[in-house]
């Protein structure tokens, strides 16, 4: 046999060669010989493969919905667009073998409906879910049944005048929110025997062209004692704690050490949802702990003692042994602080507890528990706290309380369990021009100092931890939204007064780093925009996504802060009613011009079509596009004052999915779209148009009749016979894919979203005001 | 009148080429950064035959580019070099190893996406075949590929 051709090439000819294969034929490449899969055995090559292979599984997952046909075989049944080239991939098997590759399949699970939109009657306006595994927390009535899938969502909601806490059993996620809440219900006096006051509708398959307010099944709220009304997936417990303020904003926090007082560590802090609108009236707020950070079970003799008590407290039906106790109590005790619209920081205790009664049907879940008054702390202010995040000690970081403690105060220096070891508190105090970081300490739960812009026209917005709490990454790092001051007086009585765009053009807004180790800003950086939605997200250690008022997503990378990494103008909307459409003619065009230049978009309002989704970008109105964001290294959500969600995909973007070890950068991975030749605009403007058009046919991205909309758009699938490459493009900067919307706007309403799979993220969204105008009033997600 | 350069093959091949063909080669362009006076540029690893390809090659995008870059010529320039690749396999790889050692960036670019086009759509036996590859894969490296690389068997 003559010399292979292909083997006198030499390592860098034949290297060339391979970086013009695909995937597939790279492998089958690397396979023929040795000398071909040394070469071959590239690592930047076979991470290029990697990639490539989880890109084509996405593209499979959401291409379209893939039916068994009654042979067996996979027919898509999809737009021909998508199914030429990537349907042959049995994506549902590679992820059945259990390979590690997991595709986001969100789906809309429940949609609470409150009464009438009313701010001061019980409306929930700030939601924060976190995990809690099971044995987690010290409990009163024993060890409690090991969940079987290892943990629930504890759920705090803040209410004008009280707590809530509901625990939320994964089942929840796939078998639809319903009460079970028989024990709960009655401990909190609530209403039982009918399930007349919830919104039992399923959402259909067909469920996605829908306004939010005709679908979703509901959360129970605090009603519905019924045993044979559901699963009992869902326990809700009222009146847990009695606020005369009001909370506005939650953060839960696992502390080592004694409990019921001060001196507590910091080891598992949960992230904070957000309190109710900017500027908006006092409300309440919902919280859930586990999220990022599960708690890992540690002795503590102490927590055991304090869960006697705290059944004694209760009168519990079956009190605990305090052998049993001690048994049960392994795990750190839990702290939320609750946020209040007075400026006081409310730091509560968890305690679980069984929730007890021969007479719940083994499937009801059985948990429930109370919040114990710890301490309270001021700072100084009753401006609203509208934000708490936790910035956790790590032992890389020496504690952040120890590290404030010279700069910012008190910082770890008192407490029993002190030993500096703690973390901070962070609270945005919405006061006006006047808005501040209030930094507390966790241990010690004092208030240590107060930061405000340091640019007197401008005032903070927002705030957020740099990075996760799982990451040891700049834990001691907050990143701060600050707009100017100048806001005009129309926008100052808004909702969302930051999103006031008619400023001077060098009014713009900030983002800027907060130290805590020495209590101010470290970092500013000007911002393209002069609005700012006041809600930031951060994903993958450095990536920071903002919302303003003419701009839906902006991306940036805190390594290079000059301009954003990718820009989405606007967003397709519903289409306005009559009367909106009307209101927005008369109220429009006076100062309303778009930020970013978009203002060539407008068009006439009176020929949009009604009825239907408007393909293309939606037209320059009287209102703003910003997105309440939320995101985890993989997920990007946005909820728009719609009650539109917006998810996107961040896996496809930064590479494989899960852990800020593989960051990747910021890259297009699909060179090969079918508007690589087309401007910038034309390609999105296809974007949507395929999303339009699968959410029209009702196909679902996730299981189980979402209504999330496939987004085959942003995939491509023209090989046109060419040999495909994985160079770089010509593309300069890519966005995130985008896998879809969800319609759930309506009247006052919690929405939440799952995923089908794991502990993967669960996604809680509050809007409140009526069809005309709505306004999130808060989002988050737990899990990861 | 363009400066002449002679280019000579390892066979003892003459090429006269303008200056401004050959520049198109990084290697000739630094070679003559270096010597100016260079008349006669002897290349010692392509052969006379290789040598004529690339010189066609060079002639004519320097021409098409100075006629300058419309569609009409960036699609005569896509039908001439699929006519130009239209060779035997020894030849465009001869082709490859020539662009790499005149570090002519368009030409290596061209004749591996060429190659890579050989390669595709291919299973591992066909490749073989193709290329007269020998398999010396024992076994258990068989196994372990297979391990590795699973699912490009499906």
């Amino acid at each position: 046999m003559p010399g292979a051709e292909i083997l006198r090439l030499g390592a860098d000819p034949l290297a060339h060669v391979l970086q013009c294969l695909d995937a597939d034929s790279l492998a089958r490449l690397c396979c023929t010989c040795r000398e071909l899969r040394a070469a071959s055995e590239n690592p930047s090559l076979w991470e290029a493969f990697a990639r490539d292979r989880w890109f084509h599984v996405h593209t499979a997952s959401f291409a379209g919905p893939v039916d068994e046909s009654t042979d067996g075989s996979p027919t898509n049944v999809s737009n021909a667009r998508t199914s030429t080239a990537y349907a042959v991939v049995n994506w549902k098997r590679l992820f059945a073998e259990e390979n590690g590759w997991e595709p986001l399949r969100l789906r809309h699970t429940a949609q609470q409906q409150h009464g009438p939109p009313n701010f001061g009657t019980g409306v929930a306006l700030a939601l924060q879910p976190v995990w809690l595994p099971s044995g987690a927390t010290n409990c009163d009535g024993g060890s409690l049944p090991a969940s079987k899938d290892d943990g629930d969502l504890l759920l705090a909601v803040g209410k004008p005048n009280c707590v809530e806490l509901w625990h939320v059993s994964p089942a929840a996620f796939t078998q639809g929110f319903t009460s079970g809440a028989t024990s709960a219900a009655s401990h909190a006096g609530g209403a039982g025997g009918s399930c007349s006051g919830i919104n039992q509708q399923s959402r259909g398959s067909s469920g996605s062209n829908n306004r939010g307010d005709k679908g979703g099944t509901s959360l129970p709220g605090t009603c519905c004692g019924d045993q044979g009304c559901g699963t009992g997936a869902v326990q809700s417990i009222s009146n847990l704690l009695a606020l005369d303020d009001g909370a506005a904003s939650f953060a839960w926090v696992s502390c080592e050490g004694p409990p019921g007082g001060r001196g507590a560590n910091t080891t598992t802090p949960a992230s904070s949802g957000g309190g109710g609108g900017e500027g908006g009236p006092s409300g309440a707020a919902l919280s859930a702990l586990g999220g990022p950070g599960r708690i890992s079970p540690t002795a503590a003799a102490t927590a055991a003692a304090s869960a006697a008590a705290a059944a004694a407290a209760a009168g519990a039906a079956a009190p605990a042994a305090p052998d049993e106790a001690a048994t049960s109590a392994a795990a750190p005790p839990l702290t939320l602080a609750v946020g209040t619209h007075s400026g006081r920081v409310i730091w509560t205790q968890y305690e679980a507890q069984e929730a007890a009664g021969p007479q719940l049907p083994s499937s009801v879940h059985r948990r429930s528990g109370r919040l114990r008054v710890l301490s309270t702390t001021a700072c100084g202010s009753n401006g609203q706290l509208a934000e708490l995040h936790v910035l956790p000690a790590t032992s890389g970081a020496a504690g952040a309380g120890t590290g404030a403690g010279p700069s910012v105060g008190a910082g770890g220096a008192g407490g029993a369990a002190g030993a500096g070891v703690g973390g901070i508190l962070a609270a945005l105090q919405r006061a006006g021009t006047r808005s501040a970081v209030q930094l507390f300490d966790v241990a010690t739960q004092r208030h240590l100092a107060t930061v405000r812009d340091p640019f007197e026209s401008h005032h903070f917005v927002c705030c957020r931890p740099a990075a996760a709490a799982t990451t040891a990454v700049d834990p001691h790092v907050l990143l701060v939204g600050s707009v100017h001051s100048a806001i005009c007086g129309r926008c100052a009585g808004a909702p969302l007064p930051s999103l006031c765009n008619h400023k001077s053009r060098t009014a713009t807004a900030a983002l800027s780093t907060l130290d805590v180790r020495c209590g101010g800003l470290t970092q500013r950086f000007g911002l393209q925009h002069r609005s700012l939605y006041p809600r930031l997200a951060t994903a993958r250690e450095h990536y920071v996504f903002t919302s303003h008022a003419g701009t839906a997503l902006e991306v940036y990378d805190r390594r290079a802060m000059s301009v954003p990494l990718y820009s989405r103008a606007r967003l397709p909307s519903w289409p306005l009613v009559k009367e909106e459409l009307l209101g927005e003619e008369e109220e429009g065009g006076e100062g309303e011009e778009e930020e970013g230049g978009e203002g060539e978009e407008e068009e006439d309002l009176e020929e949009e079509p009604l009825g239907g989704w408007q393909e293309g970008p939606a037209p320059v109105l009287n209102r703003h596009c910003g997105l309440w964001l939320e995101a985890n290294d993989d997920v990007l959500l946005g909820r728009a004052d719609n009650g539109t969600l917006w998810l996107w995909d961040l896996s496809t973007t930064l590479g494989w999915a899960r852990g800020p070890d593989r960051s990747g950068i910021w890259h297009y991975w699909d060179e090969r779209a079918p508007w690589q030749h087309q401007t910038d605009e034309e390609a999105l403007g296809d974007e949507l148009l395929v999303e339009v058009a699968a959410a029209r046919d009702g196909n679902g991205a996730g299981g189980g009749g979402s209504s999330l909309a496939a987004a085959a758009a942003s995939v491509g699938v023209d090989q046109g016979g060419a040999a495909p490459a994985r160079r770089p493009s010509a593309w300069p900067l890519g966005g995130p894919i985008c896998l879809g919307w969800m319609a759930s706007g309506g009247i006052t309403s919690m929405t939440v979203l799952a995923s089908g799979v794991g502990p993967s993220p669960a996604f809680f969204s509050l809007g409140l005001g009526d069809r005309m105008r709505m306004c999130v009033v808060g989002s988050a997600m737990a899990g990861v | 009148m363009n400066a002449k350069l002679t280019l000579t093959s390892n066979d003892g091949q003459k090429f006269e080429v303008e200056k401004e063909v050959a520049l198109q080669s990084q290697m000739i362009k630094g070679m003559l950064e270096d010597i100016q006076s260079a008349a006669s540029v002897p290349l010692a690893n392509v052969n006379g035959q290789t040598l004529a390809k690339v010189v066609e090659y060079c002639k004519f995008h320097y021409e098409a580019t100075k006629k300058g870059d419309t569609q009409k010529t960036k699609a005569a320039i896509k039908k001439w070099d699929k006519a130009f690749l239209n060779v035997e396999q020894s030849v465009l790889f001869d082709l490859i190893l020539a662009a790499n050692y005149l570090h002519v960036e368009s030409l290596l670019q061209l004749t591996c996406q060429a190659a890579a086009k050989l390669i595709c759509n291919k299973t591992t036996q066909e490749i073989r075949d193709m290329f007269n590859i020998e398999n010396d894969l024992t076994a258990e490296d068989e196994a372990q590929l297979l391990s590795e690389i699973e699912w490009k068997f499906e």
